[in-house]
Protein backbone atom coordinates (compact mmCIF):
# COMPACT_ATOMS: atom_id res chain seq x y z
CA UNK A 1 0.00 0.00 0.00
CA UNK A 2 1.49 3.36 -1.06
CA UNK A 3 0.60 6.41 1.05
CA UNK A 4 -0.71 9.69 -0.46
CA UNK A 5 1.80 10.78 -3.14
CA UNK A 6 2.39 14.26 -1.70
CA UNK A 7 3.72 12.73 1.54
CA UNK A 8 6.28 10.49 -0.17
CA UNK A 9 10.02 10.97 0.27
CA UNK A 10 13.00 8.86 -0.72
CA UNK A 11 13.94 8.44 2.94
CA UNK A 12 10.45 7.22 3.79
CA UNK A 13 10.08 4.93 0.80
CA UNK A 14 13.53 3.30 0.67
CA UNK A 15 13.10 0.93 3.64
CA UNK A 16 9.61 -0.03 2.42
CA UNK A 17 10.88 -0.74 -1.09
CA UNK A 18 13.69 -2.82 0.40
CA UNK A 19 11.29 -5.03 2.38
CA UNK A 20 8.84 -5.33 -0.51
CA UNK A 21 6.13 -3.34 1.27
CA UNK A 22 6.14 -0.87 -1.65
CA UNK A 23 6.31 -2.10 -5.22
CA UNK A 24 8.48 -0.05 -7.64
CA UNK A 25 6.07 -1.06 -10.41
CA UNK A 26 3.08 0.44 -8.55
CA UNK A 27 5.13 3.45 -7.48
CA UNK A 28 6.22 4.17 -11.05
CA UNK A 29 2.63 3.85 -12.26
CA UNK A 30 1.49 6.27 -9.57
CA UNK A 31 4.00 8.90 -10.75
CA UNK A 32 3.16 8.35 -14.42
CA UNK A 33 -0.53 8.89 -13.61
CA UNK A 34 0.37 12.04 -11.70
CA UNK A 35 2.35 13.33 -14.71
CA UNK A 36 -0.58 12.54 -16.99
CA UNK A 37 -2.91 14.48 -14.69
CA UNK A 38 -0.79 17.51 -13.84
CA UNK A 39 1.69 18.05 -16.64
CA UNK A 40 -0.91 19.54 -19.00
CA UNK A 41 -1.18 22.34 -16.40
CA UNK A 42 2.52 22.68 -15.59
CA UNK A 43 4.49 21.63 -18.70
CA UNK A 44 7.43 20.33 -16.66
CA UNK A 45 8.34 17.51 -19.04
CA UNK A 46 9.51 17.68 -22.66
CA UNK A 47 9.64 13.89 -22.97
CA UNK A 48 7.97 11.32 -20.71
CA UNK A 49 9.58 7.89 -21.07
CA UNK A 50 6.61 5.94 -19.74
CA UNK A 51 7.30 2.60 -21.42
CA UNK A 52 10.99 2.54 -20.57
CA UNK A 53 10.10 3.49 -16.97
CA UNK A 54 7.54 0.67 -16.71
CA UNK A 55 10.06 -1.87 -18.10
CA UNK A 56 12.78 -0.62 -15.77
CA UNK A 57 10.40 -0.81 -12.79
CA UNK A 58 9.69 -4.49 -13.53
CA UNK A 59 13.42 -5.28 -13.69
CA UNK A 60 14.05 -3.38 -10.46
CA UNK A 61 11.20 -5.15 -8.72
CA UNK A 62 12.51 -8.59 -9.65
CA UNK A 63 16.01 -7.63 -8.45
CA UNK A 64 14.67 -6.53 -5.08
CA UNK A 65 12.48 -9.62 -4.77
CA UNK A 66 15.60 -11.71 -5.40
CA UNK A 67 17.39 -9.94 -2.53
CA UNK A 68 19.60 -7.74 -4.71
CA UNK A 69 18.70 -4.38 -3.14
CA UNK A 70 21.19 -1.72 -4.27
CA UNK A 71 20.48 1.17 -1.92
CA UNK A 72 18.21 4.12 -1.19
CA UNK A 73 17.52 5.07 -4.83
CA UNK A 74 16.61 1.54 -5.93
CA UNK A 75 13.10 1.79 -7.39
CA UNK A 76 12.87 5.58 -6.94
CA UNK A 77 11.32 7.54 -9.87
CA UNK A 78 13.47 10.48 -10.98
CA UNK A 79 13.65 13.01 -13.82
CA UNK A 80 16.53 14.50 -15.80
CA UNK A 81 16.91 18.00 -17.23
CA UNK A 82 16.85 17.93 -21.00
CA UNK A 83 20.41 19.16 -21.41
CA UNK A 84 21.90 15.94 -20.05
CA UNK A 85 22.55 13.21 -22.58
CA UNK A 86 20.33 10.15 -22.25
CA UNK A 87 21.05 7.13 -24.44
CA UNK A 88 18.21 6.49 -26.86
CA UNK A 89 16.11 9.38 -25.51
CA UNK A 90 16.05 12.69 -27.32
CA UNK A 91 17.91 15.49 -25.60
CA UNK A 92 16.89 18.93 -26.81
CA UNK A 93 18.54 21.42 -24.41
CA UNK A 94 15.20 23.20 -24.78
CA UNK A 95 16.25 24.24 -28.26
CA UNK A 96 14.89 23.92 -31.77
CA UNK A 97 18.37 23.14 -33.04
CA UNK A 98 18.67 19.92 -30.99
CA UNK A 99 14.97 19.04 -31.05
CA UNK A 100 15.65 15.70 -32.79
CA UNK A 101 18.98 14.78 -31.22
CA UNK A 102 19.03 11.28 -29.73
CA UNK A 103 22.36 10.65 -27.96
CA UNK A 104 24.01 7.23 -28.09
CA UNK A 105 25.45 7.61 -24.59
CA UNK A 106 24.38 8.59 -21.09
CA UNK A 107 25.72 11.50 -19.07
CA UNK A 108 27.72 10.16 -16.12
CA UNK A 109 25.04 11.26 -13.62
CA UNK A 110 22.45 9.35 -15.63
CA UNK A 111 24.66 6.24 -15.62
CA UNK A 112 25.11 6.58 -11.87
CA UNK A 113 21.39 6.97 -11.28
CA UNK A 114 20.66 3.96 -13.48
CA UNK A 115 23.33 1.92 -11.65
CA UNK A 116 21.71 2.85 -8.33
CA UNK A 117 18.41 1.40 -9.60
CA UNK A 118 16.60 4.74 -9.98
CA UNK A 119 13.80 4.77 -12.57
CA UNK A 120 13.92 7.58 -15.12
CA UNK A 121 10.47 9.01 -15.84
CA UNK A 122 11.56 11.49 -18.50
CA UNK A 123 13.37 14.65 -19.54
CA UNK A 124 12.36 17.98 -18.06
CA UNK A 125 11.59 21.26 -19.78
CA UNK A 126 14.05 24.12 -19.47
CA UNK A 127 14.91 27.55 -20.79
CA UNK A 128 16.26 27.46 -24.36
CA UNK A 129 19.92 26.41 -24.10
CA UNK A 130 19.69 27.11 -20.32
CA UNK A 131 20.19 30.77 -21.18
CA UNK A 132 17.74 32.51 -18.81
CA UNK A 133 15.81 31.97 -15.64
CA UNK A 134 12.13 32.45 -16.50
CA UNK A 135 11.67 29.19 -18.44
CA UNK A 136 9.38 30.71 -21.01
CA UNK A 137 10.44 28.39 -23.79
CA UNK A 138 9.46 29.47 -27.29
CA UNK A 139 9.68 25.93 -28.68
CA UNK A 140 8.41 23.74 -25.82
CA UNK A 141 6.12 26.20 -24.06
CA UNK A 142 6.31 28.03 -20.74
CA UNK A 143 6.58 26.08 -17.49
CA UNK A 144 4.12 27.07 -14.75
CA UNK A 145 4.80 27.43 -11.03
CA UNK A 146 2.84 24.85 -8.98
CA UNK A 147 2.10 27.52 -6.33
CA UNK A 148 0.60 29.92 -8.86
CA UNK A 149 0.08 28.83 -12.44
CA UNK A 150 0.53 32.43 -13.64
CA UNK A 151 3.98 32.71 -12.06
CA UNK A 152 7.36 31.56 -13.35
CA UNK A 153 8.92 28.57 -11.60
CA UNK A 154 12.34 30.08 -12.33
CA UNK A 155 15.00 28.38 -14.35
CA UNK A 156 16.70 27.40 -16.34
CA UNK A 157 15.99 24.01 -14.70
CA UNK A 158 12.35 25.00 -14.18
CA UNK A 159 10.92 21.65 -15.28
CA UNK A 160 13.17 19.70 -12.91
CA UNK A 161 12.04 21.86 -9.98
CA UNK A 162 8.34 21.75 -10.90
CA UNK A 163 8.44 17.97 -11.38
CA UNK A 164 9.63 17.57 -7.78
CA UNK A 165 7.44 20.31 -6.27
CA UNK A 166 4.29 18.91 -7.91
CA UNK A 167 5.15 15.30 -7.00
CA UNK A 168 5.73 14.25 -10.59
CA UNK A 169 8.97 12.54 -9.49
CA UNK A 170 10.86 12.15 -6.20
CA UNK A 171 14.13 13.74 -7.29
CA UNK A 172 15.54 15.38 -10.36
CA UNK A 173 18.83 16.57 -11.79
CA UNK A 174 19.42 20.07 -13.13
CA UNK A 175 22.33 22.24 -14.17
CA UNK A 176 23.33 25.53 -12.56
CA UNK A 177 25.61 28.04 -14.29
CA UNK A 178 23.95 31.15 -12.80
CA UNK A 179 21.58 29.71 -10.22
CA UNK A 180 19.57 27.41 -12.48
CA UNK A 181 19.11 24.84 -9.70
CA UNK A 182 18.80 27.14 -6.70
CA UNK A 183 16.58 29.74 -8.39
CA UNK A 184 13.75 27.36 -9.35
CA UNK A 185 14.16 25.44 -6.08
CA UNK A 186 13.58 28.71 -4.23
CA UNK A 187 10.59 29.75 -6.35
CA UNK A 188 9.01 26.29 -6.08
CA UNK A 189 9.63 25.82 -2.32
CA UNK A 190 11.86 22.74 -2.53
CA UNK A 191 15.50 21.83 -1.87
CA UNK A 192 18.05 22.57 -4.60
CA UNK A 193 21.77 21.90 -4.20
CA UNK A 194 24.58 23.14 -6.40
CA UNK A 195 27.62 21.33 -4.99
CA UNK A 196 31.24 22.43 -5.20
CA UNK A 197 32.64 22.82 -8.71
CA UNK A 198 34.03 19.42 -9.67
CA UNK A 199 32.00 17.44 -7.12
CA UNK A 200 29.60 16.05 -9.75
CA UNK A 201 30.85 15.05 -13.19
CA UNK A 202 29.59 17.20 -16.03
CA UNK A 203 30.31 14.59 -18.67
CA UNK A 204 27.28 14.39 -20.93
CA UNK A 205 26.06 17.91 -20.38
CA UNK A 206 25.08 19.52 -23.67
CA UNK A 207 27.88 21.95 -24.65
CA UNK A 208 26.64 25.52 -24.87
CA UNK A 209 24.30 25.26 -21.87
CA UNK A 210 26.68 26.84 -19.34
CA UNK A 211 30.20 28.27 -19.32
CA UNK A 212 32.77 25.56 -18.59
CA UNK A 213 34.15 27.16 -15.43
CA UNK A 214 30.83 28.27 -13.92
CA UNK A 215 28.46 25.42 -14.74
CA UNK A 216 27.56 22.74 -12.20
CA UNK A 217 25.14 19.81 -12.11
CA UNK A 218 22.79 19.83 -9.14
CA UNK A 219 20.03 18.01 -7.30
CA UNK A 220 16.36 18.78 -6.56
CA UNK A 221 14.39 17.01 -3.84
CA UNK A 222 11.53 17.73 -1.44
CA UNK A 223 13.67 17.35 1.67
CA UNK A 224 17.29 17.84 2.70
CA UNK A 225 17.64 14.19 3.70
CA UNK A 226 16.54 13.10 0.21
CA UNK A 227 19.09 15.49 -1.27
CA UNK A 228 21.84 13.79 0.75
CA UNK A 229 20.76 10.39 -0.61
CA UNK A 230 20.89 11.57 -4.22
CA UNK A 231 24.19 13.43 -3.81
CA UNK A 232 25.84 10.28 -2.43
CA UNK A 233 24.96 8.52 -5.68
CA UNK A 234 25.80 11.18 -8.25
CA UNK A 235 28.93 12.76 -6.67
CA UNK A 236 32.47 11.63 -7.29
CA UNK A 237 35.37 11.69 -9.67
CA UNK A 238 34.82 10.79 -13.31
CA UNK A 239 37.78 10.22 -15.65
CA UNK A 240 35.53 11.36 -18.50
CA UNK A 241 35.29 14.84 -16.97
CA UNK A 242 38.79 16.31 -16.56
CA UNK A 243 37.34 19.05 -14.34
CA UNK A 244 35.77 16.65 -11.85
CA UNK A 245 37.73 16.44 -8.63
CA UNK A 246 39.34 13.22 -7.44
CA UNK A 247 38.26 13.48 -3.80
CA UNK A 248 36.51 10.89 -1.63
CA UNK A 249 32.72 11.19 -1.39
CA UNK A 250 31.71 11.15 2.25
CA UNK A 251 28.44 9.69 3.53
CA UNK A 252 26.26 12.79 3.37
CA UNK A 253 23.42 11.03 5.17
CA UNK A 254 25.75 10.25 8.09
CA UNK A 255 26.33 13.99 8.51
CA UNK A 256 22.64 14.62 9.10
CA UNK A 257 21.71 14.95 12.74
CA UNK A 258 25.15 16.10 13.86
CA UNK A 259 25.12 18.92 16.42
CA UNK A 260 24.94 22.34 14.80
CA UNK A 261 24.51 24.51 17.86
CA UNK A 262 28.06 25.83 18.02
CA UNK A 263 28.38 26.76 14.38
CA UNK A 264 29.15 30.30 13.22
CA UNK A 265 26.94 31.63 10.44
CA UNK A 266 28.04 34.62 8.36
CA UNK A 267 25.86 37.20 6.64
CA UNK A 268 27.19 39.62 4.06
CA UNK A 269 27.00 43.28 5.02
CA UNK A 270 26.44 44.52 1.44
CA UNK A 271 25.00 43.38 -1.91
CA UNK A 272 22.28 41.10 -0.53
CA UNK A 273 20.68 43.58 1.94
CA UNK A 274 20.29 46.34 -0.68
CA UNK A 275 18.76 44.11 -3.32
CA UNK A 276 16.19 42.03 -1.43
CA UNK A 277 12.50 42.91 -1.41
CA UNK A 278 10.61 43.60 1.82
CA UNK A 279 8.88 40.21 1.77
CA UNK A 280 12.16 38.36 1.23
CA UNK A 281 13.80 40.39 3.99
CA UNK A 282 11.00 39.52 6.39
CA UNK A 283 11.29 35.77 5.67
CA UNK A 284 15.10 35.94 5.82
CA UNK A 285 15.04 37.70 9.20
CA UNK A 286 12.68 35.07 10.60
CA UNK A 287 15.01 32.33 9.26
CA UNK A 288 18.00 34.01 10.96
CA UNK A 289 16.01 34.03 14.20
CA UNK A 290 15.38 30.30 13.82
CA UNK A 291 19.10 29.61 13.29
CA UNK A 292 19.88 31.64 16.42
CA UNK A 293 17.28 29.74 18.44
CA UNK A 294 18.97 26.54 17.25
CA UNK A 295 22.13 27.80 18.95
CA UNK A 296 24.08 29.11 15.97
CA UNK A 297 26.01 32.36 16.21
CA UNK A 298 25.40 35.02 13.58
CA UNK A 299 28.21 37.24 12.37
CA UNK A 300 28.48 39.99 9.74
CA UNK A 301 31.17 39.42 7.10
CA UNK A 302 32.55 41.52 4.24
CA UNK A 303 33.56 40.69 0.69
CA UNK A 304 35.32 43.88 -0.51
CA UNK A 305 34.84 43.29 -4.27
CA UNK A 306 31.30 41.96 -4.05
CA UNK A 307 29.95 44.80 -6.22
CA UNK A 308 31.97 43.45 -9.17
CA UNK A 309 30.37 40.00 -9.07
CA UNK A 310 27.67 40.71 -11.72
CA UNK A 311 30.19 42.21 -14.16
CA UNK A 312 32.75 39.44 -13.75
CA UNK A 313 30.01 36.89 -14.05
CA UNK A 314 28.44 38.40 -17.19
CA UNK A 315 31.79 38.56 -18.96
CA UNK A 316 32.75 35.01 -17.95
CA UNK A 317 29.44 33.45 -18.89
CA UNK A 318 29.12 35.19 -22.24
CA UNK A 319 32.72 34.57 -23.27
CA UNK A 320 32.92 30.92 -22.20
CA UNK A 321 29.62 29.77 -23.56
CA UNK A 322 29.80 31.14 -27.08
CA UNK A 323 32.33 28.72 -28.67
CA UNK A 324 30.01 25.65 -28.63
CA UNK A 325 27.45 27.71 -30.56
CA UNK A 326 29.79 28.72 -33.35
CA UNK A 327 28.68 26.07 -35.84
CA UNK A 328 24.98 26.63 -35.12
CA UNK A 329 25.41 30.38 -35.53
CA UNK A 330 26.98 29.72 -38.92
CA UNK A 331 24.40 27.18 -40.07
CA UNK A 332 21.10 27.74 -38.23
CA UNK A 333 21.14 31.25 -36.73
CA UNK A 334 17.40 31.79 -37.10
CA UNK A 335 16.67 28.62 -35.13
CA UNK A 336 17.55 30.54 -31.98
CA UNK A 337 14.84 32.71 -30.46
CA UNK A 338 15.61 36.31 -31.55
CA UNK A 339 16.68 37.63 -28.13
CA UNK A 340 19.07 34.74 -27.64
CA UNK A 341 20.52 35.17 -31.15
CA UNK A 342 21.24 38.84 -30.42
CA UNK A 343 22.89 37.96 -27.09
CA UNK A 344 25.04 35.35 -28.81
CA UNK A 345 26.28 37.78 -31.45
CA UNK A 346 26.95 40.37 -28.76
CA UNK A 347 29.04 37.75 -26.89
CA UNK A 348 31.27 37.35 -29.95
CA UNK A 349 32.49 40.92 -29.45
CA UNK A 350 34.14 40.31 -26.04
CA UNK A 351 37.95 40.51 -26.36
CA UNK A 352 40.08 37.72 -24.85
CA UNK A 353 41.94 40.34 -22.77
CA UNK A 354 38.69 41.39 -21.12
CA UNK A 355 37.88 37.80 -20.25
CA UNK A 356 41.35 37.26 -18.75
CA UNK A 357 41.03 40.45 -16.72
CA UNK A 358 37.64 39.26 -15.45
CA UNK A 359 39.25 35.98 -14.34
CA UNK A 360 41.87 37.85 -12.33
CA UNK A 361 39.16 39.85 -10.54
CA UNK A 362 37.26 36.60 -10.05
CA UNK A 363 40.29 35.12 -8.33
CA UNK A 364 40.38 38.12 -6.00
CA UNK A 365 36.74 37.56 -5.10
CA UNK A 366 37.34 33.85 -4.56
CA UNK A 367 40.15 34.58 -2.11
CA UNK A 368 37.92 37.04 -0.25
CA UNK A 369 35.32 34.29 0.16
CA UNK A 370 37.98 31.84 1.34
CA UNK A 371 39.07 34.33 3.97
CA UNK A 372 35.47 34.88 5.09
CA UNK A 373 34.83 31.14 5.30
CA UNK A 374 37.90 30.71 7.48
CA UNK A 375 36.07 32.80 10.10
CA UNK A 376 32.59 31.25 9.82
CA UNK A 377 31.29 27.74 9.12
CA UNK A 378 28.62 28.77 6.63
CA UNK A 379 27.26 31.88 4.94
CA UNK A 380 23.52 32.46 4.61
CA UNK A 381 21.66 34.71 2.20
CA UNK A 382 18.28 34.72 0.50
CA UNK A 383 18.32 32.61 -2.66
CA UNK A 384 16.40 35.21 -4.65
CA UNK A 385 15.79 38.96 -4.27
CA UNK A 386 12.04 38.48 -4.80
CA UNK A 387 9.38 35.75 -4.81
CA UNK A 388 8.34 34.38 -8.22
CA UNK A 389 7.35 37.14 -10.68
CA UNK A 390 4.42 36.48 -12.98
CA UNK A 391 5.05 35.01 -16.42
CA UNK A 392 3.60 38.26 -17.78
CA UNK A 393 6.19 40.31 -15.84
CA UNK A 394 8.94 38.11 -17.28
CA UNK A 395 7.62 38.70 -20.80
CA UNK A 396 7.44 42.48 -20.39
CA UNK A 397 10.85 42.56 -18.65
CA UNK A 398 10.14 44.22 -15.31
CA UNK A 399 8.42 43.43 -12.01
CA UNK A 400 6.68 45.68 -9.47
CA UNK A 401 8.68 45.34 -6.26
CA UNK A 402 7.79 47.33 -3.13
CA UNK A 403 6.10 49.96 -5.28
CA UNK A 404 8.95 50.29 -7.80
CA UNK A 405 9.32 49.00 -11.35
CA UNK A 406 12.46 46.84 -11.34
CA UNK A 407 13.94 45.64 -14.66
CA UNK A 408 14.47 41.88 -14.60
CA UNK A 409 17.39 42.28 -17.00
CA UNK A 410 19.84 45.19 -17.17
CA UNK A 411 23.45 45.77 -18.15
CA UNK A 412 24.58 43.93 -14.99
CA UNK A 413 22.67 40.86 -16.15
CA UNK A 414 19.71 38.98 -14.73
CA UNK A 415 18.13 40.46 -11.59
CA UNK A 416 16.70 37.07 -10.60
CA UNK A 417 20.14 35.45 -10.38
CA UNK A 418 21.89 38.28 -8.54
CA UNK A 419 22.05 36.23 -5.31
CA UNK A 420 23.12 32.94 -6.85
CA UNK A 421 25.89 33.94 -9.31
CA UNK A 422 28.53 34.67 -6.61
CA UNK A 423 28.71 30.92 -5.98
CA UNK A 424 29.01 30.01 -9.64
CA UNK A 425 32.01 32.32 -9.83
CA UNK A 426 33.58 30.97 -6.65
CA UNK A 427 32.54 27.34 -7.23
CA UNK A 428 31.42 27.14 -3.60
CA UNK A 429 28.64 24.72 -2.67
CA UNK A 430 25.23 26.33 -2.07
CA UNK A 431 21.81 24.94 -1.22
CA UNK A 432 18.37 26.52 -1.26
CA UNK A 433 15.75 25.47 1.29
CA UNK A 434 12.28 26.96 1.74
CA UNK A 435 12.16 29.65 4.45
CA UNK A 436 8.60 30.89 4.14
CA UNK A 437 5.94 32.25 1.82
CA UNK A 438 5.00 35.66 0.48
CA UNK A 439 1.65 37.29 1.24
CA UNK A 440 0.40 35.87 -2.06
CA UNK A 441 1.47 32.35 -1.13
CA UNK A 442 4.69 32.08 -3.12
CA UNK A 443 7.72 30.29 -1.65
CA UNK A 444 10.89 32.11 -0.54
CA UNK A 445 14.27 30.38 -0.34
CA UNK A 446 17.16 30.53 2.11
CA UNK A 447 20.60 29.90 0.64
CA UNK A 448 23.33 28.18 2.68
CA UNK A 449 26.86 28.44 1.33
CA UNK A 450 29.91 26.54 2.57
CA UNK A 451 33.62 26.26 1.94
CA UNK A 452 34.68 24.05 -0.97
CA UNK A 453 33.59 20.43 -0.48
CA UNK A 454 31.71 21.22 2.73
CA UNK A 455 28.40 19.86 1.41
CA UNK A 456 28.08 17.78 4.60
CA UNK A 457 27.97 20.89 6.79
CA UNK A 458 25.47 22.58 4.49
CA UNK A 459 23.18 19.54 4.50
CA UNK A 460 23.51 19.18 8.27
CA UNK A 461 22.47 22.78 8.98
CA UNK A 462 19.84 22.84 6.24
CA UNK A 463 18.15 19.79 7.72
CA UNK A 464 18.18 21.16 11.27
CA UNK A 465 16.67 24.39 9.93
CA UNK A 466 14.12 22.55 7.73
CA UNK A 467 12.89 20.43 10.63
CA UNK A 468 12.62 23.45 12.94
CA UNK A 469 10.87 25.66 10.39
CA UNK A 470 8.60 22.98 8.92
CA UNK A 471 7.93 24.73 5.59
CA UNK A 472 8.65 21.52 3.66
CA UNK A 473 5.34 20.09 4.90
CA UNK A 474 3.35 22.70 2.97
CA UNK A 475 2.36 21.40 -0.47
CA UNK A 476 0.89 23.17 -3.50
CA UNK A 477 -2.76 22.49 -4.37
CA UNK A 478 -4.10 22.16 -7.89
CA UNK A 479 -7.43 22.85 -9.49
CA UNK A 480 -9.37 19.69 -10.24
CA UNK A 481 -8.44 18.28 -13.64
CA UNK A 482 -11.17 15.60 -13.62
CA UNK B 1 30.65 48.57 -32.72
CA UNK B 2 28.14 48.63 -35.58
CA UNK B 3 30.95 47.87 -38.02
CA UNK B 4 32.04 44.89 -35.93
CA UNK B 5 28.49 43.54 -35.86
CA UNK B 6 28.22 43.99 -39.65
CA UNK B 7 31.49 42.10 -40.05
CA UNK B 8 30.24 39.27 -37.83
CA UNK B 9 26.95 39.21 -39.70
CA UNK B 10 28.82 38.79 -42.96
CA UNK B 11 31.23 36.18 -41.57
CA UNK B 12 28.44 34.08 -40.05
CA UNK B 13 26.03 34.71 -42.96
CA UNK B 14 23.19 35.51 -40.57
CA UNK B 15 21.42 38.19 -42.59
CA UNK B 16 20.71 40.71 -39.84
CA UNK B 17 18.65 43.77 -40.76
CA UNK B 18 19.67 47.32 -39.77
CA UNK B 19 17.33 47.37 -36.78
CA UNK B 20 18.90 44.16 -35.44
CA UNK B 21 22.44 45.42 -36.05
CA UNK B 22 21.58 48.57 -34.16
CA UNK B 23 20.12 46.69 -31.23
CA UNK B 24 23.03 44.25 -30.92
CA UNK B 25 25.60 47.05 -31.25
CA UNK B 26 23.92 49.02 -28.44
CA UNK B 27 23.87 45.92 -26.26
CA UNK B 28 27.53 45.12 -26.96
CA UNK B 29 28.59 48.73 -26.32
CA UNK B 30 26.78 48.76 -23.00
CA UNK B 31 28.51 45.53 -21.96
CA UNK B 32 31.92 46.81 -23.10
CA UNK B 33 31.43 49.96 -20.96
CA UNK B 34 30.57 47.77 -18.00
CA UNK B 35 33.63 45.57 -18.47
CA UNK B 36 35.92 48.61 -18.52
CA UNK B 37 35.71 48.90 -14.74
CA UNK B 38 37.35 45.47 -14.42
CA UNK B 39 40.58 47.05 -15.71
CA UNK B 40 40.49 49.52 -12.81
CA UNK B 41 40.81 46.75 -10.20
CA UNK B 42 44.29 46.04 -8.86
CA UNK B 43 44.27 42.38 -9.84
CA UNK B 44 47.26 42.18 -12.18
CA UNK B 45 49.09 39.80 -9.84
CA UNK B 46 46.16 37.41 -9.63
CA UNK B 47 46.12 34.12 -11.51
CA UNK B 48 43.46 33.90 -14.17
CA UNK B 49 42.86 30.15 -13.73
CA UNK B 50 40.48 28.83 -11.05
CA UNK B 51 40.39 25.45 -9.35
CA UNK B 52 38.64 24.13 -6.25
CA UNK B 53 40.88 22.04 -4.00
CA UNK B 54 39.57 18.54 -3.34
CA UNK B 55 38.84 16.82 -0.08
CA UNK B 56 36.81 17.37 3.04
CA UNK B 57 38.01 20.00 5.52
CA UNK B 58 38.95 18.18 8.73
Amino acid sequence: MIPEITTLTIAGLAPRIKTGAVSPVELTELYLQRIEKLDPLLNAYITVTAEQARSQAKIVQSEISAGRYRGALHGIPVAIKDNLATKGIRTTAGSKILSDWVPDFDATVVTRLKNSGAIILGKTNMHEWAKASNTINRFFGAIHNPWDLNATPGGSSGGSAVAVAADMCLASIGTDSAGSVRTPASLCGIVGLKPTYGRISQHGGVPGTGGHSINHFGVFTKTVEDCAYVLEVVAGHDPQDPLSVDAAVPSYTDALGRRSDSLKIGMLDTYFPENMSREVRRAFDVALGTLERLGMKLELISIPHMDLVPTVFACTMRFEDIAPHDRYLRTRPRDYSPRLLYNQISSLTIPEATYQTAQKVRQLIRREYEAALAKVDLIVAPTMPIPAPSLEACERGYAEIDGHKVPLQDSRGNFLTLFTIPFNLTGLPALSVCCGFSSSGLPIGLQLIGAAFQESTILQVAQVYEQAAGWHKKRPEFPSTE
Amino acid sequence: MKELIRKLDKEYAIGLNEEEIDLIARQAEESARLYQKLYEVAAAEENSVSKCDGGEKQ
